[in-house]
């Protein structure tokens, strides 16, 4: 059996190393509790910076996400309002058609349903030209201009600019007019025709335009429709990301974040140490038998 | 025995008790003295002498004073020290770069190229917004600043690394210099009663230089040290020989032994705190080696993408950043055009698209998973990732290793300290002990002295 015997200075030098080691512990739970942070440099946890990285980057990422289906809702909904006063426009017209189709009115009643229309029309084309804070929705991505002009003409884009609100999923925020407006039928020429009917007070020219206008009226609902898809799409990205980002926000805290309660107990543990430690020393160190002889 | 031949005797024990008090108070005075061995006197019979057939003992003598030593665990604890010392100061040197990549306040390398990449994704929802288009080039001007600082940390800390080479070369010529001066006493001394003082300052110039450059050491039996460093003798008895820090052909630091036959390049063979600087220097010099390839890398990546996009006047898009070739860290920048004019973004993929048209903005945003790094095999994101988190594997390894080679030399040293330190309980009883002999043999004499005048009043 050997026997370490031990000199004054193995014992200072224990008692040194072993309070600085102390120190250094107290030290970094100190830091944990002040910051609230298992994790505050790269040494700390080098294994688990590339999932800390990526869960930041998830998290970010899902902000972004957020704002960018919100603000496509916005305007998707700014859509779907103004086709669904579009399609009043249509059910008023279509109602106009089929009353004045009827052989009871006369050529002052047809005038003054002509008129009516032609302020549907104006309105059609009000509407089709609505913006968002200077943002035409319907003018595809040429949004900074007003798609139609008062004879109905399309002058916007057919490219639709989008947004993207997940990963790789990309909504809609701007629609193409012509297809909105004059996809299968021209909105604009419809009431054009019905206008012309009523003028010429011919009542099989005002009965033959109820189809277009039926259609029309078809058109508009069936682009809200595609509208309230993508406005559909919008919300559940942006619940998508509200709910993904407070998971990613969570399980990065749990990986980066300290237990408050578990640094606070081995902090007080610590110190506790590093103070009896140097209690022992400042109180033991200084004897020997040179004190009793 | 005569009387006189008791006193004689008795005199020895005192004279030797005397020189055992003194050696004990010389190791009590020592013991806090760094390198100091404790020394314990020998004692000797001198030989009998034969008085009519009687052996008659002669008394005591001190032989040697003998110091407390191990060559064998002193050549180990040396070998250690180089070792352990290399990696402390590998762990040293590192954390002083760590501070270069921390994340947590947002900006860091990785921090930033995400908010690059989130501000090209916020623009997505209006291409043409001025102010989303502002907030893409001060991001990307962001991001090049932080990889600027990231790399200006890393050059400056192996400036700091090279600067202190420099500075130690002088420090390590003067310790082998003096070590060979001690061997030069100790070879005029010999071993011999005043060879300790000697043998501590050698062990202590052996210890200052294997702290800091490492090395093998081997004693003569005259106990002259003579220490290796790969092979070749720094210290060699008498003479010593010149370190110095050179350049290699690629402008590169190296450490260099002046030998007969010119300088011997010796860099990849020091330990100590020499060997832990060159073993960050080269740590640090591939961190941003792999920096320079992150910003050059992404820099192509980007400028081709934007190259081939259209600003909001149909023109096609210039580079986005720009860096000189070998130092692409330090020197990239974002475009101080685009800087001013946020217009000059090519976000769109047509010459005559829509304000609104984003496909090449879709197209920049596709960078951010795009495998453009190592071969197709890592993203923009995980290779700065990657690079952070080998930083912090570095530092944490060479902290694991200093601790567990610094437990080491503790143990080795522990193990001398044992063998060599001065314990004072045991200096007291040492102390009480030869207090003893030196009364009891004064007592001798003092008996010896009343009988001879006993004898002289009786017979007078």
């Amino acid at each position: 059996m050997s026997v370490i015997r031990d000199t004054n200075s193995f014992l200072y030098d224990l008692v040194r190393g072993q309070t600085s080691k102390m120190a250094t512990s107290v030290a970094r739970l100190e830091e944990q509790a002040i910051t609230g942070r298992r994790i505050n440099r790269p040494s700390d946890a080098p294994t688990e910076m590339v999932q800390v990285n990526r869960l930041r980057e998830e998290v970010a990422n899902q902000e972004v996400y957020g704002r960018n289906a919100s603000w496509a809702k916005s305007i998707q909904g700014l859509a779907d309002q103004v086709l669904g006063e579009v399609t009043n426009i249509f059910q008023r017209a279509g109602e106009i058609a089929v009353s004045m189709s009827n052989e009871h009115y006369n050529a002052d009643d047809r005038s003054a349903a002509a008129d009516e229309v032609t302020e549907l029309r104006n309105q059609l084309v009000v509407l089709s030209n609505t913006d968002l804070g200077g943002r035409h929705i319907f003018a595809g991505d040429a949004f900074d201009t007003s798609p139609f002009d008062s004879a109905g003409t399309y002058q916007g884009s057919t490219d639709i600019p989008e947004t993207l609100v997940a990963n790789d999923q990309w909504v809609e925020v701007g629609f193409d007019g012509s297809v909105a407006f004059q996809g299968s039928i021209d909105s604009f020429q419809v009431l054009a025709d019905l206008k012309t009917a009523l003028e010429t007070n011919v009542a099989s020219d005002v009965q033959g335009s109820i189809t277009d206008v039926q259609d029309a009226a078809k058109q508009t609902i069936s682009a809200r429709q595609e509208m309230g898809h993508q406005y559909a799409k919008s919300d559940d990205a942006e619940l998508l990301s509200d709910t993904l980002r407070a998971e990613f926000t969570t399980h990065l805290d749990s990986v980066v974040g300290a237990n408050e309660g578990e640094v606070y107990m081995q902090l007080q543990q610590a110190r506790s140490s590093y103070s009896a430690a140097l209690q022992v020393a400042a109180g033991g160190l200084g004897m020997n038998l040179f004190d009793h002889i | 025995m005569s009387l006189l031949s008791s006193i004689q005797s008795a005199r020895s024990g005192l004279s030797t008790s005397s020189t055992a008090i003194e050696t004990t108070a010389h190791n009590v005075a020592n013991v806090s003295t760094d390198g100091f061995h404790r020394r314990r006197v020998e004692r000797g019979q001198p030989e009998q002498i034969n008085r009519k057939g009687v052996h008659v003992g002669q008394g005591v003598h001190a032989t040697r004073v003998r110091r407390a030593t191990d060559d064998l665990l002193g050549t180990r604890m040396f070998e250690q020290m180089g070792v352990a010392g290399k990696s402390n100061w590998t762990s040293k040197s590192l954390q002083q770069v760590e501070a270069a990549f921390n994340e947590s306040d947002s900006s860091g390398i990785a921090e930033t190229l995400e908010q690059l990449f989130d501000s090209m994704s916020r623009a997505t929802s209006d291409p043409s917004d001025s102010g989303l288009r502002m907030s893409v080039v001060r991001k990307g001007e962001i991001f090049a600043r932080a990889v600027n600082r990231t790399s200006d940390s890393l050059s400056d800390a192996m400036s700091d690394f090279e600067s202190d080479m420099e500075e130690m070369m002088g420090n390590v010529n003067s310790i082998a210099k003096n070590l060979s001066q001690v061997n030069t006493s100790i070879n005029a001394v010999g071993d011999s009663l005043g060879a300790g003082d000697l043998l501590d300052s050698r062990d202590r110039l052996v210890d200052q230089l294997a702290r800091e450059v490492g090395g093998q050491v081997d004693y003569a039996p005259n106990g002259t040290a003579t220490v290796f460093i790969a092979g070749h003798a720094i210290v060699s008895g008498v003479s010593h020989r010149e370190m110095s820090l050179g350049t290699d052909a690629n402008g590169e630091p190296v450490v260099e032994m002046s030998v007969d036959s010119g300088n011997v390049v010796m860099t990849d063979n020091m330990m100590g705190k020499m060997g832990g600087l060159v073993q960050a220097r080269d740590l640090v010099k591939g961190y941003l080696e792999d920096l320079d390839t992150f910003a050059s890398d992404f820099s192509d990546a980007i400028n081709t993408q934007h190259g081939s996009g259209f600003d909001v006047t149909g023109a096609g898009g210039s580079d986005m950043f720009s860096y000189t070739a070998g130092q692409a860290s330090s020197t990239l920048e974002f475009d101080s055009t685009l800087l001013s004019d946020p217009n000059g973004l090519a976000f769109s993929g047509s010459a005559t698209g829509g304000v609104g048209n984003d496909d090449n903005l879709k197209n920049l945003l596709s960078l951010q998973s795009s495998n453009i790094f190592n071969a197709g095999t890592t993203n923009s994101g995980e290779f700065a990732a990657n690079l952070i988190s080998e930083v912090g594997n570095d530092i944490s390894k060479f902290s694991g290793l200093a601790a567990a080679e610094g437990e080491h030399l503790s143990d080795l040293e522990g193990m001398m300290d044992s063998l060599t330190g001065v314990n004072l309980d045991q200096e007291a009883t040492d102390l009480i002990e030869f207090q003893a002999a030196y009364q009891a043999a004064a007592k001798v004499i003092q008996a010896a002295n009343s009988l001879i005048d006993y004898m002289i009043e009786t017979l007078a």
